[in-house]
């Protein structure tokens, strides 16, 4: 008599609503809020069955955060005078717009 | 609130969006102007007055300059596009309506004379973005796994002069418009709905930009760290 195959069947979790890929298109909408509640639940529950999600999530907050060092662009010394100087020179032969 | 994943810690939501109330250079300090002086000085710029002229460009030039080098990545391009900003707001005082601040009309005119500098520069640098793009199994998991999770040592990394380098090099191989989208949103603190009216873009479409640029640079900057981009 033949051995009766049973088939090996994962527990559905709340998490798994949504898969990886649908979390990752509503990641900018998480982190401005602009989720709704229960969009956000279940969000959250996938982050919670999800070690991947939530390296990714980090990774991405983390991208965001680096993109914000450009905000310290120095100004070279002189470019102001030379700047100015140019435009003097333009606007002599320019009128002014009106 | 601190979440529990596996080994992982995770922070509830935070708004990453700055609400600003103007698109004015909302990363710099306020302008010593009030809007009515600022009218004034603009009206005296339209008949002539070079000293009106001065005012404006000893208060702004810095703010116009760093707008631009953020957004066209190389000294000289930001040098000739502000040139071009100052003598538009020299020639064009006149169309200037007051409808909204001086300062959220310079801030547009700049944005948009720096977007056009950008879209007539070779385009060398540009790679293709879906090689940085996540990659999913048809199951809708991630292709790669586990996700490395290099957020930790970014803090350190940050003070970094190489690393700065490496996310100014990602932030230039953007396209002309998704470099402005991130610029606008994520260094200058725009909300979307101010990019979308800068740019001239819906909502949906900045927020699309906005995302699919980020996952871009996320995979560049994993690549320089020695990860997956995916």
């Amino acid at each position: 008599m033949k051995p009766k195959k049973f088939k090996i069947k994962r527990v559905k979790l709340p998490g798994d609503k949504i898969t990886c890929k649908q979390v990752t298109s509503l990641i900018l909408d998480y982190l401005s809020g602009e989720l709704s509640r229960q969009q956000a639940r279940t969000f959250e529950l996938h982050l919670f069955i999800c070690p991947d999600c939530v390296a990714f999530l980090n990774t991405y907050k983390k991208t965001v955060e680096a993109t914000g060092i450009l905000k310290y662009a120095e100004v070279p010394a002189d470019l102001r005078r030379r700047v100015r100087e140019y435009l003097k020179k333009k606007m002599k032969n320019r009128p002014a717009g009106r | 609130v601190l979440y529990f994943c596996g080994a992982d810690f995770y922070f509830a939501p935070v708004r990453m969006n700055r609400e600003t109330s103007k698109g004015s250079f909302p990363s710099e300090a306020k302008s010593p102007f009030s809007e009515r002086q600022e009218r004034m000085l603009v009206a005296r710029m339209a008949a002539g007055d070079h000293r009106a002229f001065d005012a404006i460009f000893r208060v702004y030039f810095n703010r116009v300059y760093r707008l631009a080098y953020k957004l066209l990545g190389s000294e000289p391009d930001a040098k000739d596009a502000v040139q071009e900003v100052f003598l538009a707001v020299y020639q064009k005082a006149g169309s200037f309506r007051g409808e909204a601040a001086f300062s959220t009309w310079l801030f547009r005119l700049t944005t948009n004379k720096a977007l056009s500098r950008l879209r007539r520069k070779k385009k060398r640098d540009e790679v293709p973005i879906e090689d940085f793009l996540p990659e999913f199994r048809p199951d809708g998991h991630h292709r790669v796994r586990p996700v490395a999770d290099w957020s930790e040592g970014v803090y350190d990394l940050l003070e970094r002069k190489e690393f700065q380098r490496a996310v100014w090099r990602a932030v230039d191989s953007l396209r002309p418009a998704d470099k402005a989208v991130v610029v606008l949103s994520d260094v200058e603190g725009l909300s979307n709905g101010e990019i979308g009216k800068t740019l001239g873009l819906s909502l949906p479409a900045v927020k699309a930009r906005l995302h699919r640029a980020r996952l871009f640079l996320r995979g560049k900057l994993a690549v320089h760290l020695g990860y997956s981009p995916t």
